[in-house]
């Protein structure tokens, strides 16, 4: 009777492994297939490029990127993360350099817009325009 | 018949535990191989001229008053005025933070009348290196000096 329920154990425990290394496999194949990674991929360029020119800018500024095509973004710390959702394996990550005094650290939700802002040489990220 | 028994599930065990010592290496081989590819900033998807986000990453050295750029009391900022107190490691660091990231590096050498200063970022260590010199004011104790800025750039690594 143990020997039975050690084989299922096993077994069950296999069957997780093999669909888990799937699942992985076709959303990975999706993604590249319906090139949603380059999407993805240029979103999270665009965003750091444009937090990297503001930086560079004398005043105060901001930059509004309204084509997001429903995709979520994570900013934190020096690096941007563009996904479907949280479970997303193919995100779109890049990094950009922010100056000493900025704290960046905001997930925004399938957001109808992004405006990064530069004001009082602090970049801040938001949904609406500060 | 007990011994036999006993042999057989032995083995079969032993076979599981190499399997399962492979697997699992395969497994993570193939997981991290699968994220550089894919969420890792090398990637050669979409690719950005390397000149053109440089373009973008240098401007705060000239532009930016919390770099090195003279900024008067009324807030006013002088675009390509280098304050020379503010050309410091210190400043460099603040405004460049390299903290926990994998950036460009950049050296900065700032040289006017018989003065040279250099200062880097702090994930600048190798030889591969392109560079450009920009005419700069460096503002000195009140006066203004015609003064050149050549600053060096390393790719990520």
């Amino acid at each position: 009777m143990e020997k039975r329920a050690e084989i299922s154990l096993w077994f069950l425990l296999e069957l997780v492994a093999a669909i888990l290394v799937g699942y992985m496999a076709a959303d990975l194949s999706v993604a590249y297939a319906q090139n949603t990674i380059y999407e993805k991929l240029n979103l999270a360029k665009d965003f750091a490029m444009q937090i990297d020119a503001l930086s560079g800018v004398p005043g105060d500024g901001y930059i509004i990127t309204n084509n997001l095509h429903g995709y979520s973004v994570y900013f934190k710390d020096n690096s941007v993360e563009v996904f479907d959702d949280s479970q997303d394996l193919a995100k779109g990550t890049y990094g950009f350099v922010k100056n000493g005094d900025s704290k960046i650290d905001i997930r925004l939700i399938k957001p109808k817009q992004v405006v990064i802002s530069k004001i009082d040489d602090r970049i801040t990220i938001s949904e609406e325009i500060p | 018949m007990a011994k036999r028994l006993f042999n057989k599930k032995a083995d079969m065990s032993a076979r599981k535990m190499v399997f399962y010592m492979v697997f699992s290496f395969v497994a993570v081989v193939v997981f991290f191989l699968i994220f550089w590819m894919f969420s890792s900033n090398k990637s050669q998807i979409a690719e950005i001229p390397s000149g053109f986000e440089n373009f973008f990453l240098m401007q705060r050295f000239t532009n930016s008053p919390i770099c090195f750029t003279l900024k008067e009391e009324s807030g006013r900022v002088y675009p390509w005025v280098i304050d020379a107190k503010k050309f410091d490691l210190s400043n460099l660091n603040r405004c460049y933070d390299t903290y926990n990231t994998n950036t460009k590096a950049f050296r900065l050498t700032l040289t006017y009348k018989n003065v040279k200063t250099t200062v880097s970022t702090r994930n600048w260590e190798g030889i591969l290196n392109k560079g450009v010199t920009r005419k700069v004011i460096v503002y000195q104790d009140g006066a203004l000096e015609k003064g050149e800025l050549f600053i060096e750039v390393q790719d990520a690594k």
